[in-house]
């Protein structure tokens, strides 16, 4: 419990120490940023579809790349 | 210098003694340059780690020598982003990771960090695959490749001297070199080699679907989301100063050309020997390999060892540097255990964890986490090059050392042809239907 308080307490003194962001948010990188995170959503969204497909489909596509491949013949 | 030659202006000086000043200077630069060089040619050569030699052995054996001219292209490619990362360490003696929190704030700040120990972890996991496949070459299991890898990694840091764990890894970075003779060996055309690296042009058979994935794996394993983290707090620890940035940036060129001559030799290695066979991976190659050469599928073998160390060493080093500089603990390889304990825990931890999936876990576990982790680095990788990219933009932080504006154009451009290229790769591996 002591660990997990002391996690607790640090990421509260990450939190509070990096409340305000620093850097001069002008248009362009508020532009940038906005665009940013448009675009991790759309692929974390798409990584979630993808693993529940995986999931739900057996794991063919993993089944067949686990199989070991044969060597070629030795000259 | 002799009083009455000091006072002699240089044009009169004789040629031996301009000579031996020049030569004098010469040493002189390269004395610093061996002091201050090290995060650059590390990064670059643990770069090419695991998936890295596999990805350049799988292309040699598809392609041969067909895609040389575009892993010359890579190294400029490279060289751009990792210099950047030197700048903005140099000057704001700040990781990557503290640098996106205290720029961008808590929500980028977690994301970057999260998202980096995540793939940072599963790629750990792909070195360990690839560091028990190569010793399994040699009859040596799995488990017992796993505990010297242990135990080598840990001795590493132990030192509690940044200055002699950089030299030690530099050793192993030029184990890294041991492919080179490989490509001598198997006694390519040098014709051929020349007009495949320096004319661009697409293999026989077009543009495929193969041949994108192929390309798309190339760029990713030359600009991989760690690289920008560890160089960065490398540079930090390392404690260079803005003065030595020009020595830096010499650096990470020398290394950005390493990287891509050992890519170019194993192109040509399997180009040469394993061409038009069906390769999967970099211990495939040298078991292949091993029949018709021991030598060189004992250098292979080997290669992909010291490859996968490497990566092991650099990866897990960039995550707890991470976590270090964001939760305010000690982080310094300068440190000893008792003075960084939580630096060198999260270290070993990483180690360990790492190499125990590697031994418990299936097969078939194995192959997703290979799958994924290319995916979930492509999430990482442009939202880090866009936070550098702004980081180098500010004026008020970066002084004489923010981007000029061909700088930012050669950037941009980078990072936008990333950034799709990424995009494309990840949605290709996790849907292979989509591109036919």
């Amino acid at each position: 419990m002591g660990l997990f308080a002391n996690i607790r307490a640090g990421i509260r003194e990450v939190n509070r120490r990096y409340e305000r962001p620093e850097l001069k948010t002008t248009l362009f990188t508020r532009i940038c940023l906005v665009c940013l995170r448009a675009y991790l959503l759309l692929m974390v969204a798409l990584m979630l579809f993808a693993l529940v497909h995986t999931a739900m489909s057996g794991g063919e596509a993993v089944k067949q790349a686990a199989q070991p491949a044969a060597l070629p013949p030795s000259p | 210098m002799h009083p009455r030659v000091e006072r002699l202006p240089s044009s009169r000086l004789g040629l031996p003694a301009r000579v031996f000043y020049v030569s004098r200077r010469v040493l002189k630069l390269l004395k610093m340059f061996a002091v201050l060089a090290g995060p650059g040619i590390i990064v670059m050569v643990a770069d090419n780690d695991a998936g890295g030699i596999t990805t350049y052995t799988v292309t040699g054996a598809q392609y041969g020598f067909h895609l040389l001219w575009f892993l010359i292209l890579l190294g400029p490619v490279a060289y751009y982003v990792q210099e950047m990362t030197v700048r903005l360490g140099a000057v704001t003696k700040r990781g990557h990771a503290e640098a996106i929190f205290a720029a961008f704030g808590r929500f980028w700040g977690w994301f970057s960090l999260l998202d980096l120990v995540l793939t940072d972890w599963l790629t750990m996991i792909t070195e360990f695959i690839g560091m028990t496949a190569a010793m399994s070459i040699f009859g040596i299991p799995a488990w017992l490749t796993v505990l010297a890898c242990w135990l080598i990694m840990g001795a590493m840091i132990m030192s509690g001297r940044y200055w002699t764990w950089e030299k030690v890894t530099l050793l192993f970075c030029v184990l890294n070199l041991i492919y080179i003779p490989a490509a001598f060996l198997v006694r390519p055309s040098p014709g051929e080699v020349l007009r495949n690296s320096l004319i661009p042009h697409l293999p026989p058979g077009g543009f495929t679907n193969t041949l994108f994935f192929l390309i798309m794996a190339n760029i990713g394993t030359t600009i991989a989301p760690w690289m920008l983290f560890f160089q960065q707090s490398s540079v930090v620890d390392k404690a260079l100063k803005e003065k030595d940035i020009a020595f830096g940036k010499l650096d990470t060129a020398f290394g950005a050309l390493l990287t891509v001559v050992v890519a170019m030799v194993l192109i040509i290695v399997c180009g040469q020997l394993l061409y038009g066979q069906p390769i999967e991976d970099a211990a495939m190659a040298a078991r292949a390999i091993l029949p018709r050469s021991r030598f060189i599928g004992t250098v292979m073998a080997i290669g992909l060892f010291d490859a996968g160390l490497l990566g092991a060493v650099c990866i897990s080093l960039a995550s707890s540097w991470a976590f270090g500089e964001v939760f305010g603990w000690a982080h310094s390889l300068n440190q000893k255990v008792r003075e960084a304990p939580w630096f060198y825990a999260y270290y070993f931890f990483d180690l360990l964890l790492a190499g125990a999936v590697t031994l418990l876990a299936g097969p078939r576990l194995l192959v997703l986490i290979t799958l994924f982790v290319q995916v979930i680095a492509t999430t990482l990788l442009p939202a880090a090059l866009v936070f550098l990219i702004l980081l180098l933009n500010d004026k008020k932080t970066m002084g004489k050392y923010v981007n000029t504006p061909w700088q930012n154009v050669a950037n941009v451009s980078i990072v936008l042809v990333i950034i799709v290229a990424s995009t494309l790769y990840g949605l290709s591996v996790v849907f292979p239907s989509l591109f036919g």
